[in-house]
């Protein structure tokens, strides 16, 4: 719709010009309008961003209950494949199977380490009754002592829960039988990679997906995966990080690193019901540590411990913040100015406000300064400098 | 479904589309039109991005529901509206006991329909246009000239002023308002 791009373009723009113009001008009459456009002032952040994330949440659940739908005729045309090729086993008896194992192992040596996802078109699973009849004839001349020394090894190649549907697929896919392996599929390329995070380390268990092709990674981050010749593009998901997408050139070996997610969980209230009884208090109460321009380093460091060595090594040596001490002693309006990312900003902001109360003399001032990382000994440590 | 066709119907077809059939894929189409409004007023009370977000997805749902069980929506960014606000006003009631609102700068009158550049048309309200400008104060001049009749954004006009944007909005609102007000007087309605 018009009016959700324009707001997408302010949004993104730079507010110039006479689109800003007419929308600011229909905010005046436009009560809905002009609140969301305060909201956007409100709170700096990357709002186009935001939006694109909503969108595609609502489009998930828009659009699954019709995949379930596809899942439901899926699932019955493989049930009827099934049923033909168990039926069509029969009739050859228990030779015929061995000479089918025999067929993958010599047509796909190089197969069997390979991580790939089992996917299982309903077409190639309705005509692999006469796919599996025409290898028969070849095999037949080939020297039954043969097949029975190749079985241990293919034994290896059948990992998953159905033997027989992987041995199946596999077949389809190097044979050149012109009317099967699905409509679309004419060739097979391969892509490999290794999935980090922004530090190196690798990411196990990734999801590597095209189309309805897919892998997940190893414990090394590596995957491997073959892909019919129409697709040129790859998703990474993984819990916690930003979800990539990278096109290839077949036979391309990948190099992804995906980015930290700046989606926090929400924090948790506990609140407590009951009645609670006064007691009498007896001891010496501990001072109520102060913070001053040297120990806000301090504080900053114990609280943000984690982070700052993950910021440290993304490159972030020091930025600028700008707060109010209130009359209590207490952050008021912390600002991180040109903050390097979303999370330091979000994190340092927080942390300030949450910061011990600060010394008399710095009461009811507006104060600036520089947070700066330093390493020493092995640990990431904060400094702060007013200016 | 092809989205492109989605895309092409009116809120109160997609809307009579969900309450017919079911399918989510309707009330998905007409919510996204007008998400980014919902996420600037979620952003507006709420005061955080993520509880907007989630305010974003819980709406979502919350109205599929009363719009399928045929809840009568006949003005649907109206509704969209109200129940926004309502239910940020509820979050944040949950937060805070006693919650004031200020009215300061999102009470306006937002009903009026008039509208300045209609004005131009003809001579006798050029001429009063004219006047009443010339009474508004200074400020307030500058500000409305250049946002009405210069079409400028408010930046861009906070940029050529330099007055702050708070100030420059307020003038324009309170331009607005004396002009309309002088224009009554002289007997001219928009």
């Amino acid at each position: 719709m018009k009016r959700n791009d324009d707001i997408r373009n302010y949004l993104r723009g730079d507010r110039r010009g006479k689109a800003a113009n007419r929308l600011e001008r229909e905010a005046l009459s436009d009560p809905f309008l002009h609140e969301a456009l305060e909201g956007y002032d409100v709170l700096p952040g990357n709002d186009a961003g935001d939006l694109e994330r909503l969108e595609r949440m609502i489009d998930r659940k828009g659009y699954r209950g019709r995949k379930m739908w596809w899942g439901y005729i899926a699932a019955a045309s493989l049930l009827v494949g099934v049923f033909l090729f168990l039926w069509k086993q029969e009739e050859p008896g228990e030779e015929f199977f061995r000479q089918e194992q025999l067929a993958t192992v010599t047509s796909l040596p190089a197969e069997q380490d390979r991580q790939e996802d089992m996917v299982v078109e309903d077409s190639v699973v309705e005509k692999s009754g006469v796919v599996s009849l025409e290898r028969v004839k070849v095999m037949q001349d080939e020297p039954v002592e043969h097949v029975v020394q190749e079985e241990p090894e293919q034994k290896q190649l059948s990992r998953a829960v159905m033997p027989r549907m992987q041995v199946m697929e596999k077949e389809t896919r190097t044979l050149p039988v012109n009317d099967s392996g699905g409509a679309t599929v004419t060739g097979w390329h391969h892509v490999a990679g290794r999935v980090t995070d922004s530090l190196g380390r690798p990411l196990p268990g990734v999801v590597v997906r095209a189309a309805s092709w897919g892998t997940a990674t190893d414990a090394s981050g590596r995957f491997s995966l073959r892909l019919p010749d129409s697709l040129h593009s790859l998703n990474f998901a993984y819990i916690g990080m930003e979800a990539a997408e990278r096109s290839f050139t077949p036979g391309d070996s990948l190099r992804v690193v995906l980015r930290d997610t700046d989606a926090f969980l929400g924090e948790m209230v506990v609140t407590g019901y009951g009645n609670s009884r006064k007691k009498p208090f007896v001891g010496a109460a501990t001072r109520v540590e102060t913070v001053r321009e040297d120990s806000l380093g301090v504080y900053l460091t114990s609280v943000l411990k984690e982070k700052a060595g993950k910021w440290f090594a993304d490159g972030i040596r020091e930025f600028e913040v700008t707060f109010k001490v209130g009359k209590d002693g207490r952050v008021v309006r912390p600002r991180v100015l040109q903050a390097p990312s979303v999370e330091v900003e979000r994190s340092v902001e927080k942390a300030l406000l949450e910061a011990p109360v600060w010394e008399e003399r710095f009461r009811g001032e507006r104060l600036r300064g520089v947070l700066r990382l330093e390493e020493k000994d092995g640990q990431v440590r904060f400094s702060f400098r007013l200016r | 479904m092809p989205r492109k066709a989605l895309e092409k119907k009116t809120d109160g077809e997609l809307l009579a589309a969900y309450r017919a059939e079911g399918d989510i894929v309707y009330f998905a189409e007409v919510y996204k039109r007008y998400m980014p409004l919902v996420f600037g007023v979620a952003l507006k009370y709420l005061k955080d991005r993520e509880e907007a977000r989630d305010a974003v997805m819980q709406l979502f749902e919350e109205l599929a529901d009363k719009a399928r069980r045929g809840e009568d929506v006949t003005e649907f960014k109206g509704w969209l509206y109200v129940c926004t606000r309502n239910f940020c006003l509820m979050a944040l009631r949950r937060k805070e006991r006693n919650l004031t609102l200020s009215l300061d700068d999102s009470f306006m009158e937002f009903l009026d329909e008039w509208h300045l550049e209609d004005i131009g048309e003809d001579e006798e309200r050029e001429q009063a246009l004219r006047e009443c400008l010339g009474r508004l104060p200074e400020k307030q001049r500058i500000a409305v000239e250049r946002f009405f009749l210069e079409e400028l954004s408010y930046r861009e006009v906070e940029e050529r002023t330099g007055f702050p944007m708070k100030a420059v909005k307020s003038f324009i609102q309170n331009g607005k308002r004396n002009l309309k007000l002088c224009l009554e007087r002289k007997g001219i309605r928009g």
